[in-house]
């Protein structure tokens, strides 16, 4: 690369907009140049406060944003009904009226005759919308499993409280949401998220995993809320598989006595 | 986008994670309001949506999410011409931060930078240029489509508003 050509390709280096191929011919042409380096150096701080000086939005937001998806959801529903609002618009025109009826008449003759021959194409037709919308909602689902995980990976509490939230909205939690709610659970510094998870796994209390990660979770939990809620949910559970684990838990120095004798109780309900 | 295109809205979510960060700033670095331009980010993504039928496969995504941003940023400064000159929400909010603790305004002062504080005092289309070109993931050939002019335009463009940009930053420095 040519002194000149180096020389005007500056800014467009500061700016990052060359490619990595131009961009190892021009730190090279550079090393060649004395004069070009010190030129290159003025831009030295610029190039990293560039780089630096991108900020983060808000939780808000997020929280705005997803609201109005979910309303712009619904409506988006509501229109999917909306032509057949229209068909019985025309059905009340005075000017229409007559002419309508006389070819429903003419459509229902028809309609009599076809219907033997026509069962089949219908049952196939009704196949595929429903393939459709069976699609459909399984891509609303993948979207929102995304969401879950890497709204559990913020470093924020609120959007991981959102995470929690958007996993109550899911029909079937894969295993990484399980194993993303667990994570929280078990590892969240936040309380509150720790509630909420214990909810939101409260779901899926049928899969088997799920019910032995919650008595397994009861002895990590320190905070007492959540060890009452974990217990609550046992009890509610008849889980005598997590008797050895509040028991433990019941062995613990320094206890809350409040937190112990609401542990006892739950352990007698549970038997 | 072409799902959401065709009826899948939920899909629009997806598309806002992506590029959010990218516009919160432009809108930042072109207003300095850090309220105004959340709310521009909700603007845009209910214009996509609105919009979202003059979308076609053969515009990029990124171009397409910058031109109206760039429509949101200059619709909202048109209808909202005599506050221009007023105080940003930012810098009220700042002036009130005085009665809180050190550390706080320390971090609000290294937020607005020395380099930030630069490009608010370019002329708009010089700051339009220089924050869309810092943007790694647009080359000049999307920038130029944003602004609707010639790569090699947009590329002049780029080099004239960086020596400005220059001259203002260490202006700034030395003082």
């Amino acid at each position: 690369m040519e002194k000149e050509t180096c020389e005007k390709l500056i800014p467009d280096y500061v700016l990052g907009k060359l490619s990595s191929k131009d961009g190892k011919e021009f730190l090279s042409c550079i090393a060649k140049h004395q004069d070009l380096q010190e030129r290159l150096s003025e831009w030295k701080n610029f190039s990293t406060d560039f780089d630096a000086m991108d900020v983060a939005p808000s939780g808000q937001m997020d929280a705005t944003f997803y609201s109005f998806l979910d309303e712009a959801s619904s409506v988006a529903h509501t229109k999917e009904d909306s032509p057949k609002v229209k068909v019985f618009s025309i059905f009340q025109s005075k000017i229409y009226a007559p002419l309508i009826a006389a070819s429903v008449m003419l459509l229902i003759g028809l309609f009599i005759g076809k219907q033997w021959a026509s069962s089949t194409i219908e049952t196939t037709n009704s196949a595929i919308t429903d393939v459709e919308i069976q699609a459909s909602k399984k891509e609303t689902e993948d979207v929102r499993t995304q969401l879950v995980i890497s709204l559990a990976d913020q470093p924020s509490a609120a959007r991981r409280l959102e995470a929690i939230s958007e996993s109550k909205k899911l029909n079937t939690a894969t295993d990484k949401v399980i194993e993303a709610l667990f994570k929280m659970l078990n590892h969240d510094q936040n309380v509150n998220v720790r509630l909420a998870a214990v909810t939101s796994l409260s779901k899926y209390v049928d899969n088997p995993i799920v019910r032995e990660g919650l008595v397994m979770s009861i002895i990590q939990q320190d905070s007492p809320h959540v060890q009452i809620a974990l217990a609550d949910l046992m009890v509610t559970l008849k889980e005598k598989e997590s008797i050895n684990s509040i028991e433990q838990l019941l062995d613990t120095p320094n206890m809350d006595a409040v937190v112990k004798q609401k542990l006892q109780e739950s352990i007698n309900q549970i038997i | 986008m072409l799902k959401v295109k065709s009826g899948n809205v939920q899909l629009l979510g997806v598309l806002y994670e992506r590029y959010k960060k990218w516009l919160f700033n432009f809108f930042v670095q072109m207003n300095g309001d850090r309220y105004l331009s959340e709310d521009l980010v909700q603007n845009v993504f209910m214009r996509v949506l609105k919009y979202k039928h003059t979308y076609t496969e053969e515009s990029k995504f990124v171009t397409w999410v910058f031109q109206i941003a760039r429509n949101a940023q200059n619709d909202h400064f048109r209808k909202n011409q005599k506050f221009n000159e007023q105080v940003s929400v930012d810098e009220l909010a700042y002036r009130l931060d005085g009665n809180k603790g050190q550390e706080e305004v320390i971090e609000r002062e290294e937020e607005h930078s020395l380099l930030h504080h630069a490009i608010q005092r370019l002329p708009k289309d010089k700051r339009e240029v220089i924050v869309l070109s810092k943007l790694k993931e647009l080359r000049y050939r999307e920038v130029a489509e944003i602004l609707d002019c010639s790569e090699e335009a947009a590329r002049t463009k780029a080099h004239r508003a960086l020596k400005e940009l220059k001259i203002i930053y260490f202006e700034l420095q030395e003082n």
